[in-house]
Formats: C-alpha cells, structure tokens, sequence
C-alpha cells in the first residue's frame, strides 16, 4: 500500500512557518500533522494528502515564509519510503 | 543473517535534508533504517543497516541528496561495528520510529 505524498517546509524562525502553515491551510485542504522545533532556531512543518495538494501547499508555504525569513527549505515526496513517511506522521521524531 | 550488519550514518542540518538523505538510502539499496538520533541545535542523524556494499552504496547515495536540499554535516559506514556500539542506536529514542513506521501501514 503507496504512502501518501509528503512535504517538509523548514525554516529559521517560529514566524515564518507558521505564516506558511496558515497560508496553506488557507489555500489547499493540506493535513498539517505537526510544526516542530528542531533547535538551533530551525522550525519545521510536516504536511501530508495527495500529491498535487502537498506540491500546491508546499510551494505555498515556501514562498510564505521566504518572504520573512531568509533560509528556507522545502521538499515534496510523492511516495515516500515508510522511515519518511514516518518522521512526516510523527515529527516529535525529529523535533519537539 | 550475520552479514548484513554494516551500519551507515549520514547527519545533517534540518528534517529536510535529512528526509531526502533517507529516501535516497532506502530507496538506492538494500537497507533499513533504524534509527533517528536528535543532536542538538538542528543537527539530525539517521542509521541505516545492511551489509556493507548496500550500506556504501546508500550513504554516496544519500550524501548527494542531502548536498542537493541542505548541508551534511557528516557521513560514515562502520564495516564491522562492535554489538556494544550498534546496540548504542537500539535505544528507545531510536526504537520510536521503527514503532511509527510499523504502525503506517496497520492503523489505515
């Protein structure tokens, strides 16, 4: 059974991410599983759902949080491996 | 079986760097991934584990994923790891994602 597509937005700074996550949520019906912090002032983002949604929200949310912050990352799985899918499930994997 | 008991470790800077070195390593050999460490100030590692020429062929693999989304901040295969030391990434913070992982596909 395929995992779902997924999508990881990180970036320095609280703000930023969560004006991307707020500017997702808003435009696509994206799952937000989780914002983390993974130290060292990296906040980070999960998404998950269908691939054209995750890429939409994805692109979204990186143009959202380049807008306030200067480093920001992004990627997109279309069918992740489990270990993936499994930091995008849970993210306190990575970060609390 | 003994022989797949290479250990790989790749660390980098931030989850997406790190995603993408994992699903290049999974995805380019024969390898599982069994653990996540959490080193401080964003620095994240995972372990993979397979025999060595798997291993090998994962960590180049991953290295150039995670050069292409962020930095990497290390890599390293261990041919032969003393069962101390592999015992060292079966800890519960480390056991958590294979616990995640196996319940993606039995919960839906």
């Amino acid at each position: 059974m395929r995992n779902m597509a997924v999508g990881f937005v990180e970036a320095e700074g609280f703000t930023p991410i969560f004006d991307a996550v707020d500017a997702m949520v808003k435009a696509t019906e994206v799952e937000v599983t989780k914002v983390v912090r993974l130290g060292g002032g990296i906040v980070a983002v999960a998404v998950r759902g269908d691939l054209a949604t995750v890429e939409e929200a994805v692109d979204i949310g990186e143009e959202t949080a380049r807008a306030k912050s200067r480093s920001v990352r992004s990627i997109v799985f279309a069918s992740p491996c489990d270990a993936v899918s499994a930091l995008a499930a849970d993210p306190q994997l990575v970060g609390n | 079986m003994s022989s797949d008991i290479a250990i790989g470790i790749v660390e980098t800077r931030g989850v997406v760097a790190l995603s993408a070195g994992i699903e290049a390593m999974i995805k380019t050999a024969d390898v599982r991934c069994v653990g996540v460490e959490r080193v401080t100030s964003g620095y994240l590692a995972v372990a993979v584990r397979g025999t060595l020429a798997a291993v090998r062929q994962a960590v180049a693999a991953g290295e150039t994923a995670i050069r292409a989304h962020g930095e990497l901040r290390s890599s390293q295969v261990y041919p032969k790891p003393h069962p101390n030391t592999a015992a060292l990434l079966d800890n519960p913070e480390t056991a958590r994602i294979r616990e995640v992982m196996a319940g993606l596909h039995g919960a839906s």
